[in-house]
């Protein structure tokens, strides 16, 4: 089933839109907050607008306060002449002045600038003056003249005129808190509003994440699902497959078995009693010696010579001898042989932390006297470490540059050099000669069993590379070789860096 | 070798038996040899010798038409008087297991054909000489 389309099928590649919808939900949100408290903070000043505007109210309160002090303070004064009263008057004027000048600073110029203002002051003014005169008058002992200041009239009417002018200054004020009020609230309730929608932008932004979060998880949940199906799937087949190549693995160790009894017992037989006819021959050959030609002197340790005829005929017997021998030799090889690599493909194999180093510098060594008997030499490069069956390495190299040393180019002293290198999770092991090389015709056919090619002048059954390349396969790599006739090979043997589990279980 | 102990050979090819026979010959051992084909007529022999023990010597091939070599090598083992003989296993196969598994039920010697005939008859000489030499107690 094929990975890709059932992922497309779960519409994985639907996704994409959704963080720039969440982004812009968050860039709002800033923008929100931000004008959220920019509005607070003018409301702020607002209110601060509203407090002062409370507070001049009061301010104008104290100058009718002050003036009616001012008056209490002179009627007094001039009923009793108190010294208390007149220093209360005395100590009230600056205060009202004061005031006067507190809620001047206070209240906005356009009120400052107005009649009302002017009309006011004027009013104080008058007042002040009244009582001045009053006071004035008692202190110079005319009591009377003082007392018909204040009957007359003009003083209360002064005096309400002021009070009827802060009044209006009053309400004037008032008006105006009540506008910065309804302006505060109108602001206040425009910064609730920008909150609500905030809120509902940040709900809106929580629930689209958590759809998003919760799609990308049943998307997450369904390819999990699906791979773990592929995988038992894949699983079932390996298993099937293992099982059908356990089964084939199985007959051919049988077949192994019955070769190893069934051909080497008749092997046996030939080999014995072609020994038991070479004996005969001989002693055929002496009794026909002494019928030819009896003993010169009765020693019989020497030995009767034949008529050549005959001589030639015990020669011939020999050589058909020695050629059934040499074939029986041979046969006897060729089962060992093939018995080596169908057990081989039996052995439980035992990954172990291989020193390639040592044990390729081991290998030459071993080998060291061929080497120099051939005039030739073995470099070993650094190589890395590998994870591996020690003995199926042992024996892929080991048979590697034993070849190499065979095949020598007569021309040139043999150069071997070694070489290995880390690809990924794979080694890749190189054995380079300098000799005679392998013909592109025959590069597949070394390979197998049985099989050799180029000039036959050195000893060996073909049976080296075949085995080479089960065992490299069996150790889950490959073989290849690049070689130019007459100029050399290169041996090139990839092995994981670390044995792995499916070729264990293929011999199980 | 002590010319009391008879050798008994169990094989059922002739040709190898004839060549065995042959060549301990060559090699002195004049011992009486007696011969089985299969595995049943060995046995029944031999059990019913069982007395001989002392005085006998086994060649076992483990290629037989009727039963395994091994199935034999744990009869004669698991028999208390039979058990003395000493076994030369003799056969074709050098397979590991095989030849562990016939050591583990006491097989004295293992020789893998094509026989090297000089070794293998002193082999046998050896075990008659150790025949002769060393007390084996009565069996009571």
């Amino acid at each position: 089933m094929d990975l890709t389309a059932s992922f497309q099928r779960l519409g994985l590649m639907r996704l994409p839109q959704a963080p720039l919808f969440l982004v812009a939900a968050f860039a709002l949100l800033i923008i929100i907050i931000l004008s959220s408290l920019s509005l607070l903070e003018q409301n702020q000043s607002q209110r601060d607008r509203i407090v002062e505007a409370v507070e001049t109210q009061a301010k104008l309160d104290r100058i009718v306060a002050a003036l009616r002090r001012m008056e209490s303070a002179q009627r007094g004064y001039l009923i009793s002449g108190s010294q208390s009263s007149i220093a209360l008057y005395n100590e009230t004027s600056p205060v009202l002045a004061r005031n006067i000048a507190d809620v001047e600073r206070a209240l906005p110029q356009s009120t400052t600038r107005s009649k009302i203002w002017s009309d006011l002051q004027n009013a104080i003014k008058s007042k002040v003056a009244e009582m001045d005169e009053s006071i004035r008058l008692y202190n110079a002992g005319d009591v009377q003249a003082a007392y018909a200041v204040v009957r007359n009239e003009s003083g209360i009417r002064y005096m309400e005129e002021a009070r009827a002018l802060v009044d209006l200054l009053r309400k004037g004020e008032r008006s105006r808190l009540d506008e910065k009020y309804a302006e505060a609230r109108l602001q206040e309730r425009i910064i609730l509003g920008v909150n609500m929608a905030a809120v509902l932008l940040i709900i809106a932004a929580g629930v689209a994440s958590s759809a998003i979060v919760r799609r990308a998880n049943v998307t997450m949940a369904n390819a999990q699902t699906a791979l773990k199906n592929l995988n038992t799937e894949l699983e079932a087949s390996v298993s099937a497959r293992t099982a059908e190549l356990r089964v084939a693995n199985e007959e051919i160790q049988k077949f192994a078995y019955i070769v190893s009894h069934d051909l080497r017992s008749p092997l046996v037989n030939i080999m014995g009693f072609t020994s038991e006819l070479e004996t005969l021959k001989q002693t055929l050959v002496a009794r026909l010696a002494a019928l030819q030609a009896p003993p010169v002197n009765d020693n019989p340790s020497e030995p009767a010579l034949l008529s050549k005829e005959d001589q030639v005929i015990a020669d011939d017997f020999d050589e058909a001898l020695s050629f059934i021998k040499a074939s029986i030799v041979k046969m006897d090889r060729l089962i060992k042989a093939v018995l080596m690599i169908s057990r081989e493909g039996n052995r439980v194999l035992k990954p172990e932390d291989i020193d390639m180093n040592a044990l390729l510098d081991s290998l030459s060594q071993s080998i060291a006297h061929q080497t120099q008997k051939a005039g030739a030499e073995i470099k070993v490069d650094p190589v890395p470490m590998l994870t591996s069956d020690r003995l199926a390495v042992e024996q892929i190299f080991s048979n590697l540059l034993d070849n190499a040393v065979k095949y020598l180019s007569d021309g040139r002293p043999g150069l071997i050099r070694v070489t290995g290198r880390a690809e990924g999770n794979r080694l890749v092991f190189e054995v380079e000669d300098n000799g005679r090389g392998i013909e592109a015709k025959d590069q597949e056919r070394v390979f197998e069993l049985f099989r050799r090619a180029g000039a036959q002048d050195k000893p060996g059954e073909g049976m080296g590379l075949a085995h080479v390349r089960a065992l490299v396969r069996r150790l889950g790599g490959v073989i290849s070789i690049k070689s130019t006739s007459g100029e050399g090979s290169t041996f090139t043997v990839t092995l994981p860096r670390t044995l792995g589990h499916a070729s264990k279980r293929m011999s199980a | 070798m002590n010319n009391a102990v008879t050798i008994v050979m169990v094989e059922d090819d002739e040709g190898h038996a004839r060549l065995i026979e042959k060549n301990i010959l060559r090699a002195g051992v004049t011992n009486p040899v007696v011969h089985f084909f299969d595995g049943s007529s060995a046995m029944k022999y031999l059990e019913s010798n069982g007395n001989e023990a002392r005085r006998m010597l086994i060649l076992l091939d483990l290629n037989l038409p009727d039963m395994t070599g091994i199935d034999i090598l744990q009869r004669l083992k698991s028999n208390e008087t039979l058990k003395r003989a000493p076994v030369i296993v003799l056969t074709t196969t050098d397979d590991k297991r095989e030849i562990e598994r016939c050591y583990e039920l006491g097989c004295n010697v293992y020789i893998t054909k094509p026989v090297e005939y000089d070794q293998f008859a002193n082999a046998i000489r050896q075990l008659g000489l150790f025949f002769s030499v060393i007390q084996i107690p009565e069996s009571p």
